[in-house]
């Protein structure tokens, strides 16, 4: 097929003038003279050897003609030949559309970056041969989605991040599997800087050209909320729950007295409103520190915005979710109490849980520990408002105690038991026979410096230590251990040195029982006085109170699924946590990355787009552009031949 | 066919009628003066052979006959006079069928070939000669036997000057008819377009000399059979059979020419072959200019 388009196709009404000839003919034609003549004896002959000659002749005629009248419609329409489909022939292009959220942004008519890459999509689609192989792909940070060309419009920006590296490294997988010769990725994209991975970009092969479209538009002003989390979520009295902000201003330009609303609600529909106004110079940040008077346990939700009109409007907001509770309340129960509080037995673990840190973000580990002295003889005191209770080298324990540790817990609570000097196998044997220890305990304390050489690493509060960095439990070490003979029931051991058992736990009903054959001061051991102490005591008291895997009511993540949406929802899973999902706060810098830039991280060349290559893809240019592949000189050359040849062939009818 | 309406008495009574014979007569009678003004010799040479008598010269006379011996004994010129020679009968026989009819501008090649042989006619009543006449076309269509007499001459010219009808002839059939009515020996002057298969009109020209006449073929045609001297379109009707035929006259022209050509050559070289003279004149040359370039032609044979 022969790609012959026109650039004045309304010329070819001009091709009506080919029955021009037949007109002339049938208007001008020679009348017929009748002549008598006395025989027709020779004229026969003469005429039936002329006749088909001349009947050819004059259809000849008549076609040089009307291929005259046609071949000058012709040369008015400007034909050009159009070597696309040649071209396409050999053509693979990929072709990957931006849609981060940054795609959004508007630009002065109102118009998004977003329609703009679909309107250079299908400027490149048009420019393309149906023989071209196109993949077309909307991509960002959360994943790449293959469209067929028809689904392009429905086409709409995500709240993900642009990520070059992604986006590239599928298109050059594509490309190294075709076997055409010319390979193109076409990139429509705004550009943005924090698109660049860490890593530098993977070079395309050389023979892989990248067409970049920069759809993007310089934005002046960018307000941004970077994060938005809740502090102190603990409800304490001398405190407020308080939900901080990092607001960003990717602009060059100050703003001033911008609104900022936190609105969270719980889930007895109970809203808290609390507002502040910034002031931000240019480039600059602020954290902005919203305190919500909350006063019960529960989930609270809600949102951080901005009232303020800038390029991005997606990053203007961010979604919160947290749980606010009471500290859990902690019982330590101290069976050697000392002559100064220093001396206390429990006094190492209950500075450990007293400890909080000043700011908090996260999951909650707050204690609120309360120490009695086991020797004064009061005994327990009501149990059922305790998250754990921790017994520190007791002595004794009645059966009344026994049965009262069992009902606390069988009915959730958690026991966490040290050994000491006062502790032999008699005075636990109250637990031991109700079957709540992890084992029976060896009736003599063992001497000697001993290291921990193993321990359950996947056990939920020791799971952390697995990594050398967070703290290596190997550097434990005991002097004097009272370790445990044998596991019994669904015991597991969590820490061992050699042969001993020196730390198990056994779950006793909904509760759980952790032994650990020393002491919880610096009597049989020095881990008091290393880095490991609070970590590992917090992560202790955090795991029997259910602090670290169930009570996990929030999970806060950035988008990062494909179709994955802002906002606050219900998990999936069967606990009945809550996602909250925000936008990629790298989404919201305005820097930009320019197309020469691009081009020497990847390795390839600018494709030049001057009217010359254009038209050798087979661009229609407006009406009056010269074209390099015009035909007609070959056309003012074929019309001479044909008149030349009618002029002939017209002078042998005639003459 | 051409119908014409009978000859009857009361039609030879027309004014009109005997117009035309007048009218024929008064054209033969100036194309032989032309002719013989025209000639350097006497055009008696050809048809008369006895010595009569003498005469004074005068101006335009033969010089080969000036009688040298009566120039010495009397100082004076006389031409030697010939005895015509009367047991020569001219023989006209003339076609008178519908292609020789075929009506364009100018001359038709009947009315050519009527004045030719008015003035052939003429030119042997001149000479005292015994002139028939045959009109044939498919058959002999009138027959008028040799005679001298200046009665017979004016009957000859009334006979040719008559309207008639001119049936189609694609035969010389009525050559030989013709023949076989002239049993006596004689000159016989064909006129004819000659439209006839070759063979069949060498045929009759034997026909003729088997009996010892002296044939002599005047072949008429018009300009527009010899040469189609005419551009573009046309429909050219022939005047036998009525068929059409249209074409590009100028198309054809050369082919035609060259087949006309052809077929006079062939006529020509036949009669030679025969010892007959063919002449072949075309309706657009001036009769006395055609005859007299017969007769010079003539002389130079004898």
């Amino acid at each position: 097929m022969l790609g012959l388009n026109l650039i004045h196709a309304g010329f070819l009404v001009a091709g009506l003038a080919a029955a021009l000839p037949v007109l002339i003919h049938l208007l001008f034609r020679q009348r017929t003279r009748t002549v008598s003549i006395g025989s027709l004896r020779f004229l026969h002959e003469v005429v039936k050897e002329h006749r088909r000659r001349r009947r050819v002749r004059q259809w000849l005629l008549l076609s040089l003609r009307v291929l005259a009248a046609l071949l000058l419609a012709l040369l008015f329409c400007r034909p050009y030949l159009d070597r696309s489909h040649l071209i396409g022939l050999e053509q693979d292009v990929v072709m990957l559309l931006d849609r981060s959220a940054s795609m959004q942004a508007r630009d002065a008519s109102g118009e998004t970056a977003l329609t703009r890459g679909i309107a250079a999509i299908r400027e490149e689609l048009s420019r393309l041969d149906d023989n071209a192989i196109v993949h077309l792909a909307a991509w960002d940070s959360a994943g790449i989605t293959e469209m067929p060309v028809d689904q392009l419009r429905n086409t709409t920006a995500t709240a993900a991040a642009t990520d070059f590296g992604l986006g590239l490294g599928w298109a050059r997988d594509i490309l190294s599997t075709s076997d055409r010769s010319t390979r193109r990725i076409v990139l429509v994209t705004d550009m943005q800087r924090s698109g660049l991975p860490r890593a530098p970009l993977e070079r395309l092969s050389e023979n892989v050209e990248l067409v970049v479209h920069d759809v993007g538009d310089p934005m002046p002003k960018n307000i941004a909320i970077e994060s938005a989390d809740a502090l102190r979520t603990e409800l304490r009295p001398d405190s407020q729950v308080t939900v901080r902000v990092v607001v960003r201003n990717h602009g060059p330009l100050p703003v001033k007295n911008v609104k900022a609303t936190c609105a969270v609600e719980s889930m007895s529909k109970e809203r808290f409103t609390v507002e502040r106004e910034f002031s931000l110079a240019g480039r600059g940040n602020t954290v902005l520190d919203f305190p919500l008077p909350l006063q019960s346990d529960g989930l609270y939700k809600g949102k951080v915005s901005l009232a303020v009109d800038d390029a991005l409007s997606h990053d203007n907001a961010r979604w919160i979710a947290f749980e606010a509770r009471h500290p859990d309340r902690v019982l330590l129960v101290d069976g050697q109490e000392g002559s100064s509080i220093f001396s206390n037995e429990t006094y190492f673990l209950e500075t450990a849980l007293r400890l909080r840190t000043e700011e908090i973000v996260g999951q909650l580990q707050s204690f609120e520990p309360e120490r009695i002295a086991w020797e004064a003889g009061k005994g327990f005191p009501r149990l059922d408002g305790y998250r754990a209770i921790v017994l520190a080298n007791v002595r004794r324990l009645s059966d009344s105690d026994g049965e009262r540790l069992e009902e606390f817990l069988r009915g959730g609570g958690s026991l966490l038991i040290f050994a000491g000097d006062q502790v032999t196998a008699e005075s636990l044997s109250t637990l031991h026979q109700r079957g709540l220890l992890p084992g029976s305990v060896a009736e003599e304390p063992v001497e000697g410096r001993r290291r921990v050489d193993r321990w359950d690493t996947k056990h939920a509060a020791l799971a952390c230590f697995s990594d050398p960095q967070q703290g290596d439990l190997r550097r434990l070490e005991f002097h004097r251990l009272l370790p445990l003979e044998q596991l019994e029931g669904d015991s597991v051991e969590l820490l061992g040195c050699g042969n001993l058992i020196a730390a198990a736990e056994r779950r006793v009903g909904s509760g759980r029982c952790v032994y650990i054959g020393t002491t919880v001061d610096r009597d049989w051991t020095e881990l008091p006085r290393t880095p490991m102490y609070v970590p590992l005591m917090r992560q202790l008291v955090a795991h029997l109170s259910d602090q670290l895997s169930d009570r996990a009511a929030v999970i806060h993540r950035t988008v990062s699924k494909t179709g994955e949406a802002v906002g606050i929802a219900r998990a999936k899973d069967e606990e009945g946590r809550w996602v909250v999902t925000n936008a990629d706060p790298r989404e919201s810098a305005l820097a930009r990355i320019t197309e020469d830039e691009l081009h020497k991280l990847v390795g390839t060349q600018q494709i030049p787009t001057s009217a010359e290559a254009l038209s050798m893809a087979g661009v229609k240019l407006p009406e009056g552009s010269s074209r390099t592949d015009e035909i007609w000189t070959v056309l003012v050359w074929l019309l001479f031949a044909v008149l030349a040849t009618e002029t002939f062939l017209a002078g042998r009818i005639h003459a | 066919m051409t119908v014409a309406a009978p000859i009857s008495i009361r039609e030879l009574a027309d004014p009109k009628w005997m117009s035309s014979v007048e009218d024929l007569d008064f054209i033969a009678r100036c194309v032989v003066e032309g002719v013989v003004n025209g000639l350097h010799r006497s055009p008696y040479v050809g048809f008369s052979v006895d010595f009569a008598s003498h005469r004074e010269y005068s101006s335009g006379d033969d010089l080969r006959h000036l009688n040298w011996k009566l120039y010495g004994r009397h100082d004076r010129l006389y031409i030697k006079q010939y005895e015509a020679e009367t047991n020569v009968d001219l023989h006209i026989v003339l076609d008178v069928s519908s292609s020789m009819t075929a009506s364009n501008d100018g001359l038709t090649k009947l009315r050519y070939a009527l004045l030719l042989s008015a003035s052939l006619a003429r030119l042997a009543a001149r000479q005292r000669d015994a002139v028939g006449l045959i009109l044939f076309a498919d058959t002999v269509l009138e027959h008028y036997s040799a005679r001298g007499n200046s009665d017979h001459l004016l009957q000859l010219l009334s006979a040719l000057a008559r309207k008639r009808p001119h049936p189609s002839a694609d035969s010389p059939r009525g050559l030989h008819e013709a023949a076989e009515l002239m049993p006596r020996r004689g000159l016989v002057v064909l006129i004819s377009d000659l439209y006839y298969e070759s063979a069949e009109l060498f045929a009759a020209v034997d026909h003729f000399s088997h009996f010892g006449h002296d044939v002599l073929l005047f072949q008429v045609l018009s300009p527009l059979e010899r040469h189609l001297p005419i551009d573009g379109a046309v429909k050219l009707v022939d005047a036998e059979t009525g068929t059409v035929l249209e074409t590009l006259a100028h198309e054809i022209r050369a082919s035609f020419e060259t087949a006309v050509e052809k077929w006079i050559n062939e006529i020509h070289t036949g009669c030679q072959a025969r010892n007959v003279e063919h002449v072949c004149i075309t309706t657009d040359v001036p009769l006395e200019v055609a005859l007299v370039n017969y007769f010079a032609k003539r002389a130079l044979l004898f």
